[in-house]
């Protein structure tokens, strides 16, 4: 019968850490691109763009689930310009200007595997270009990610953004005039 | 049957309960064992049964104090460095890892052995007259949520304490300023890009 208490508790206390547990925000480190993972950079744009204005994403409530903010996708999108080769060294030199809007964090509401889908619409302006890139992509973790529900999201989250800015930076590669 | 006890006031069984225990501890801590520690006795010639008794509290604490994380991923945590400039790898840039647990140093691509903290990690690289300086946060790993599946916060402040509750990504990567150094590789994929000498 202690045995049956003992075994209820620890399930119990397994069940609500997989439903509840402080849910923290996306990191910028883990939604950046690493060196060598996109493809080669475009000379017309090495050195030569600028990050403008970066819209979207929401806030984490601890007591919620796992979002990823503004400010941490603006650096990231940023970090990731500068590893592959193409932000300026000095944005007033810069010939072009990346800005970029997170319309959308389709998320979902539980599961084993969480796949977070994140809809981003880039735009390329400067030199008489304007251009848009509109950009889906699906991230996905896995309980062998993490046990934790509201860190599988964030894992999820994150690489939902990484595959994002990847696949926008590949598109940036095949860009000409 | 009604009970008049009232709340919180024990009753004469429990009382006696408790009792029991009072006494369990008394005879323990004298050595005048209870009968299963007098069987163990011969076996066990070398202690006392307050010598066990402590013993085992002892390895009790030390799990709970320990901390899940220090005991399943540990204190430090290996960490790979790539310093890059205009899109190109930089090998052989100089670099210093640092955070509030020490300081260590590493040439590109090379990785080292840190003490991992709670504290973000600054990674400062240099090569030639180009140079390059990034942070990084640390985030919980599995170990600091089986402290609060486990029930010990004690064991969740060690593994804050200690570090071994927070990893930092196990690669990172750092922009330097131009000019860049000669010799850079370009960062494309092996398979589509030939390397620049």
């Amino acid at each position: 019968m202690r045995f049956l208490k003992l075994l209820g508790a620890a399930v119990g206390a397994a069940v609500v850490l997989q439903l509840t547990g402080c849910a923290s925000s996306a990191t910028p480190q883990a939604m950046t691109v690493k060196p060598g993972s996109v493809a080669t950079v475009n000379p017309k744009l090495k050195g030569s763009v600028k990050l403008g204005e970066v819209t979207g994403g929401k806030a984490t409530n601890p007591m919620w689930t796992s979002q990823v903010d503004g400010a941490s996708f603006k650096k990231a999108l940023e970090d990731s310009l500068a590893i592959s080769g193409y932000l300026a060294t000095d944005p007033a030199q810069a010939k072009y200007a990346v800005s970029a809007n997170l319309a959308e964090l389709d998320q979902p509401l539980m599961g084993f595997t969480l796949d977070v889908k994140s809809n981003i619409t880039y735009k390329l302006a400067g030199q008489g270009v304007a251009r848009d890139y509109p950009v889906k992509a699906t991230g996905s973790a896995t309980v062998s990610d993490a046990f934790v529900a509201v860190e599988r999201l964030r894992l999820s989250n994150e690489r939902s953004i990484l595959e994002n800015i990847k696949e926008f930076l590949n598109q940036l590669a095949k860009f000409s005039d | 049957m009604l009970h008049s006890q009232p709340r919180g006031v024990p009753n004469k069984h429990e009382k006696r309960e408790a009792k029991n225990v009072c006494s369990f501890i008394k005879d323990a801590y004298q050595g005048a064992a209870l009968p299963a520690t007098r069987a163990l006795r011969p076996r066990f010639s070398g202690g006392s049964s307050v010598m066990r008794l402590t013993a085992g509290c002892v390895l009790g604490l030390s799990f709970v104090l320990g901390g899940c994380a220090s005991i399943t991923s540990g204190t430090t945590q290996r960490i790979a460095v790539t310093a890059v400039c205009e899109g190109d790898i930089v090998p052989a840039a100089s670099c210093t890892l640092s955070n509030d647990k020490g300081s260590w140093q590493l040439t590109t691509p090379e990785s080292t052995l840190i003490r991992k903290s709670y504290g973000e990690l600054a990674v400062a690289c240099s090569k030639a007259q180009s140079k390059g300086v990034a942070k990084f946060v640390s985030k919980n790993n599995n170990g600091a949520w089986g402290n609060i599946l486990a029930g010990g916060l004690i064991g969740y402040a060690v593994d804050s304490g200690n570090g071994a509750g927070f990893n930092y990504p196990e690669e990172v990567a750092v922009v330097l300023g131009s000019p860049c150094p000669p010799q850079s590789v370009s960062t494309a994929p092996v398979s589509t890009t030939p390397t620049k000498e």
